[in-house]
């Protein structure tokens, strides 16, 4: 089943029969794609995730050249456009080309939230998948390629017929979008018809609607495909057996042997590719399961959890304090977790009474005389608890349903002891509603970054062996609420940490909020200051002054500024008392 | 098919594109793979040993790493966006090394994206394929604690990065590389002969091929826990392998840790794309070759010798001697050649329309005395316009630059793949783009045109290719399918006469106004203006293979 949002994420969508749980989603609508996202991996569900991101020449071609190339009155103009864009050379207003055209900012930070998300890529090609990897620098666990003939395409009726002509195809797409490719073609002898639904051809071309177009392609000489983001069209158009030009980044020449690929932003390259299909002989395919498609895997999870033998106990430790319309929610998705053996351990940071909700999820419960922070509730927890294996959930954050066998799968297997997950960040506006999402910390540990700065978003997204906790001690109370990176460098300087890459957490922020920032309070700047007097290195004079330098910049900024992007979504969503995210 | 794959890397070219002339006038198919690892991580390696040797202390070098993961270190004052491992004058030679080629073999769809964007051309044909050969090494026990760092292929100080990236773990760090050692930072080194052992300990396998997948599959498939760089494509043969960058030391780091708590990961069916046969045509319409020899009757042999070895059979060779010493001996020896004499000397042009006046094919070319062809010209040429009835069709040449020893023999000095593009209508009124035995049109067609503007006594195919765009699509047949013969001892054609050219190009601008296009009409008469009274700069350049000392005539 597919879900799709935006545009071209629908219009694939529409020829794409993929098994298994996929959403499908191109640039205008990533944040409605996270938030469905998110709701599918708090019940517990994974999802294949198909993308759709231009390469940067493509994304300034569809924006830019049908802008530039209106305004150039005669041909000779246009080639004079057009040679400038396959250079690169065209500034609009003060920007450069290629500023122009790559994905940047908040576009960026939604993509890299959501491929964090997904369990595997639904990707078209090898050369998508390649580019949006690099793009985000993770290559996702599992994928599966599903690769579909676009219907949008007629069937031919018949056999080819004698070949007059050329036709490009832009199937329901506006003559607009594929300027240079006409700009290309407009020389041409041979008579050129594009297939397309409005936008301003050139005299020489003639138009044709996809309805009138299955004689003209019957009778083609050549078709150039203008896709440039996937294969399926020009899989449907090879049907025809008549010679294709393709674009490169469609990925096509991966599927068949003997098209001609082109660059969409290089006229120069439009026209070599289309003289060249001219007289060549029709495309093979190259695979026999064109069209066919594997269900999409989770990352290798299936020989753990599952089929475990003996399920090592894991206490997951809540602290709370004065939260018990979120509390629920917390605890609620600790007991849908799908690992076998969990203990809650409660900890009532001498709030309000929560008894009654501690009995209702079966929860140890531990109740503190005194409010000591987050550390000291921290420490109460541990030494509470019965597990082998420490995991902690604050009160305002849940775990996906497969936080726990996916620490703990990778602690079985690394025999490591200490293992974190990616989280995602949930940005809080009022108590009970989320107002938008970032990709948090989404990266190992680094001892080098660690001695510097915490590395992950915190105890949430971490599963200790309890022993470490006798072997170490426990969490500086000094230091709350910035005690968590002390013990995560503490751990670091003695232990590998492990790192499962992917996002099996929600971690709420509800610090102070605005635009493209999230801060904690000034007050982190001596905390830091205190955790490094812990852990000094008096032999790394360039150490100090790095520490020196990130400490002064909280200050300037008044807080800790985390290292990420984020954005409101259009409307909040409640977070209703019961359930991971309602729903 | 007898398949022989033509393997370089940036060093090789020259010798490579040697052999692959010699494959091309044999007739086979030039398959051609090119090893080129990624830039932006062989220079990050090749800088991390100098970061070794210049930095004493620890943080100095770590954030000399920093530095290189971000591509902004500097070395002696030497930003590193303005160094490349590779010598930039190597990536013209490989460029015109791999436009020899009618197949480039790949080993993953990354190697094929990253070649041509570097070298920025088009291939004809791609092919993607791994070598199957088993390593022949351990499975990991089940109590393996180590972390191997897999470099057979590479010498110690390449790997500094790497080990950088490695060192902090508390797992020991075991390298497996050809040669050298690491002292500072101490770390166990061994011979890959001496890896059987090594690798039964192996609780993870940092591979480090910037460009071949194979081992991290092969080590994949004796169910090792791999990281390989994400430059390596491994990942299209084993979904869900763990990955990392190969400039940036925390993402090697990164790799290891989430390796280290997946499964070992699986081998995918992957498809292999089969190697087409080249199906070329061997007859079908007759096939005119017109030939205009002076005085050089050596080259002609040659040059007659090349149409014999024509895998298309259907050719005649209209052979016009412009009035120069006998030749009927030479073409007596190649059945498939006539000889028209010219009484007096016509000049290149006249002779053009002597020889075509004798033609008697469907389809007609040109191949002066000098020059030659390889077997599959003729044969792709007429394929592709046979498909569709077109007019005209062209594909590319190599030009050889030939010197006069003082034996009065010549001898080749370079080579280059300049003459090497299709024919834009516009274009072709500022820019001459191919040989000229680089097309082949109907004959029919020709004469329609009125055959050679006999006023232009230079460059006259040029002025031919014009009037052919003007009025038909030539169809790009994109190989490399003959030599063209350039002479810098004052003897070619071209060369003496370069001074004409300036006159020559004015004459054709007069006989194709663009008053309705200024802008290339603007053009056209700069180029004028520069080229008067000037004596010309060939336009084909330099060389890009070049040899020292020259060697013999092929």
């Amino acid at each position: 089943m597919i879900k799709a949002f935006g545009e071209r994420a629908r219009r694939w969508a529409k020829s794409a029969h993929t098994p298994g749980n996929v959403i499908a989603a191109d640039e205008s609508a990533f944040l409605d794609a996270i938030l469905e996202g998110v709701r599918r991996r708090a019940r517990g569900e994974t999802f294949g995730l198909a993308m759709f991101i231009d390469e940067d020449p493509n994304r300034f071609t569809r924006t830019w050249a049908a802008k530039l190339l209106s305004s150039a009155k005669t041909f000779d103009e246009r080639r004079g456009v057009c040679g400038a864009i396959a250079m690169g050379a065209v500034m609009v207003d003060g920007k450069r080309q290629a500023e122009l055209g790559g994905i940047q900012g908040e576009a960026f930070a939604h993509a890299r939230a959501l491929w964090c998300l997904a369990d595997s890529a639904v990707v078209v090609s090898e050369a998508a998948y390649t580019r949006l990897a690099f793009l985000f620098g993770r290559w996702l666990g599992a994928r599966t390629d599903v690769v579909q003939s676009d219907v949008t395409v007629p069937q031919p009726s018949g056999p080819a017929q004698d070949a007059d002509h050329v036709v490009i195809w832009a199937g329901n797409r506006s003559a607009d979008e594929i300027g240079i490719t006409l700009c290309a073609l407009e020389e041409l002898h041979i008579p050129v018809y594009v297939v397309c639904k409005g936008g301003r051809v050139p005299e020489t071309i003639h138009r044709a609607t996809v309805a009138q177009a299955e004689p003209l392609l019957r009778s083609a000489a050549a078709i150039v495909d203008t896709s440039d983001d996937q294969p399926g069209t020009a899989l449907a158009l090879a049907r025809f057996g008549v010679p294709l030009a393709v674009a490169r980044t469609s990925g096509a020449q991966e599927f068949l042997a003997g098209v001609a690929p082109y660059d969409g932003w290089n006229r120069d390259s439009v026209l070599a590719a289309t003289l060249r299909a001219l007289g060549s002989a029709p495309p093979q395919g190259v695979t026999l399961s064109v069209g066919s498609q594997s269900e999409p895997q989770s990352k290798g999870r299936k020989n753990g959890a599952t089929v475990r033998e003996r399920a090592q106990r894991v206490s997951v430790i809540t602290p709370s304090y004065n939260r018990r319309t979120l509390l629920p929610r917390a605890l609620e998705s600790i007991k849908r977790q799908d690992y076998p053996s969990v203990e809650m351990v409660l900890v009532n940071d001498a709030g309000e009474d929560i008894a009654d909700i501690a009995e209702r999820f079966g929860a140890t419960l531990v109740n503190r005389d005194a409010n000591g922070g987050h550390g000291a509730a921290l420490n109460s927890g541990i030494e509470r608890a019965a597990g082998e294996i420490i995991a902690f959930l604050d009160d305002d954050d849940i775990f996906f349903p497969d936080h726990l066998s996916s620490l703990v799968d990778a602690l079985e297997r690394s025999r490591g002891k200490a293992a974190h997950a990616d989280a995602l960040m949930g940005i809080r506006g009022a108590p009970d509603e989320l107002v938008g999402f970032s990709a948090g910390a989404v990266s190992g540990v680094d001892i080098e970054e660690t001695l510097v700065v915490c590395p992950f978003l915190g105890m949430i997204s971490a599963a200790i062996h309890r022993d470490i906790f006798r072997e170490i001690g426990p969490f500086d109370t000094a230091l709350s609420p910035n005690d968590d990176y002390e013990m995560i460098l503490r751990i670091a300087l003695r232990y590998d940490w492990i790192h499962v890459d992917r996002v099996t957490s929600l971690w709420s922020f509800g610090g102070e909020y605005t635009h493209w920032l999230q801060r904690t309070g000034a007050s982190y700047a001596g905390l830091y200051e205190e955790a490094y007097k812990r852990h000094p290195f008096p032999d790394r004079p360039l150490l100090a002054i790095r520490r020196r330098e990130f400490v002064q910049n909280i200050r300037n900024k008044g807080g800790v500024v985390l290292n990420v992007t984020s954005t409101r979504l259009t409307k909040p969503v409640r977070l209703k008392e019961e359930g991971p995210l309602g729903k | 098919m007898d398949e022989q794959l033509i393997i370089v890397d940036p060093t090789g070219a020259s010798s490579a594109f040697l052999t692959a002339i010699e494959t091309k006038k044999r007739g086979e198919p030039v398959l051609a793979a090119i090893a080129m690892d990624d830039p932006r991580s062989s220079l990050a390696w090749a800088l991390s040993a100098n970061v070794l040797n210049k930095h004493k202390y620890r943080d100095d070098r770590m954030q000399m790493f920093e530095e290189i993961a971000n591509h902004r270190a500097v070395i002696d004052g030497k930003p590193m966006g303005q160094m490349s491992t590779t010598d930039p004058r190597a990536f013209d030679t490989l460029r015109d090394f791999a436009r020899m080629a009618d197949v480039l073999v790949v080993r993953s769809w990354s190697e094929a994206t990253r070649i041509t964007r570097l070298l920025g051309f088009e291939p004809s044909e791609v092919r993607r394929v791994v070598s199957r050969k088993p390593l022949d090494l351990p499975r990991p026990k089940s109590d393996a604690g180590k972390i191997v760092l897999w470099a057979p292929e590479l010498q110690a100080p390449q790997l500094s990065l790497l080990v950088y990236g490695l060192l902090d773990f508390y797992l020991p760090l075991v390298v497996i590389c050809k040669s050298g050692t690491f002292r500072d930072p101490e770390v166990e080194a061994h011979r890959p002969q001496h890896a059987s052992e090594i690798l039964a300990d192996a609780a993870v396998v940092v591979d480090a091929s910037l460009s071949d997948p194979h081992d991290a599959i092969e080590l994949t498939r004796l169910g090792h826990r791999v990281v390989t760089p994400l430059t390596n494509g491994a990942h299209e043969y084993v979904p869900g392998i763990a990955g990392y960058l190969p400039w940036m030391r925390r993402s090697i780091r990164e790799g290891v840790q989430v390796a280290l708590g997946r499964p070992p990961a699986t081998i995918a069916e992957a498809t292999q794309t089969p190697l087409r046969a080249p199906n070329l045509r061997t007859n079908g319409p007759l096939t005119s070759i017109i030939v205009r020899t002076h005085n050089r009757p050596r080259f002609l042999e040659r040059a007659l010798g090349s149409i014999a070895s024509q895998i298309y059979r259907d050719v005649e060779a209209v052979v016009v001697n412009d009035a120069g010493e006998p030749v009927d001996e030479i073409v007596a020896r190649f059945p498939f050649a006539r000889l028209v004499v010219n009484e007096k000397n016509l000049g290149t042009t006249p002779s053009a329309n002597v020889g075509l006046r004798a033609a008697r094919g469907t389809y007609v070319g040109l191949l002066d005395d000098d020059d030659m062809l390889f077997p599959d010209h003729i044969s792709r040429l007429v394929d592709a316009m046979e498909r569709i009835g077109g007019a005209a069709a062209n594909t590319h040449a190599i030009t050889c630059y030939l010197e006069l020893t003082p034996f009065s023999d010549y001898a080749v000095y370079g080579y280059r793949v300049a003459l090497a593009r299709h024919i834009d209508r516009s274009d072709i009124y500022v820019r001459d783009p191919i040989a000229p035995m680089s097309i082949l049109m109907r004959r029919s067609v020709l004469e329609g045109l009125g055959g050679f503007e006999e006023s232009v006594d230079f460059a006259e195919d040029w002025e031919l290719w014009i009037r052919l765009a003007e009025h038909y699509d030539v169809q790009y047949v994109p190989y490399v399918t003959g030599i063209y013969s350039v002479r810098t001892d004052a003897t070619n054609t071209v060369v003496t006469q370069a001074a004409r050219f300036g006159s020559a190009f004015a004459r054709i601008v007069e006989l194709h106004p663009l008053v309705e296009r200024p802008q290339i009409d603007a053009m056209r008469q700069q180029m004028i203006d520069q080229h008067r009274g000037v004596e010309m700069t060939p336009r084909w350049g330099t060389p890009a293979i070049r040899f020292e000392p020259p060697r013999p005539l092929p």
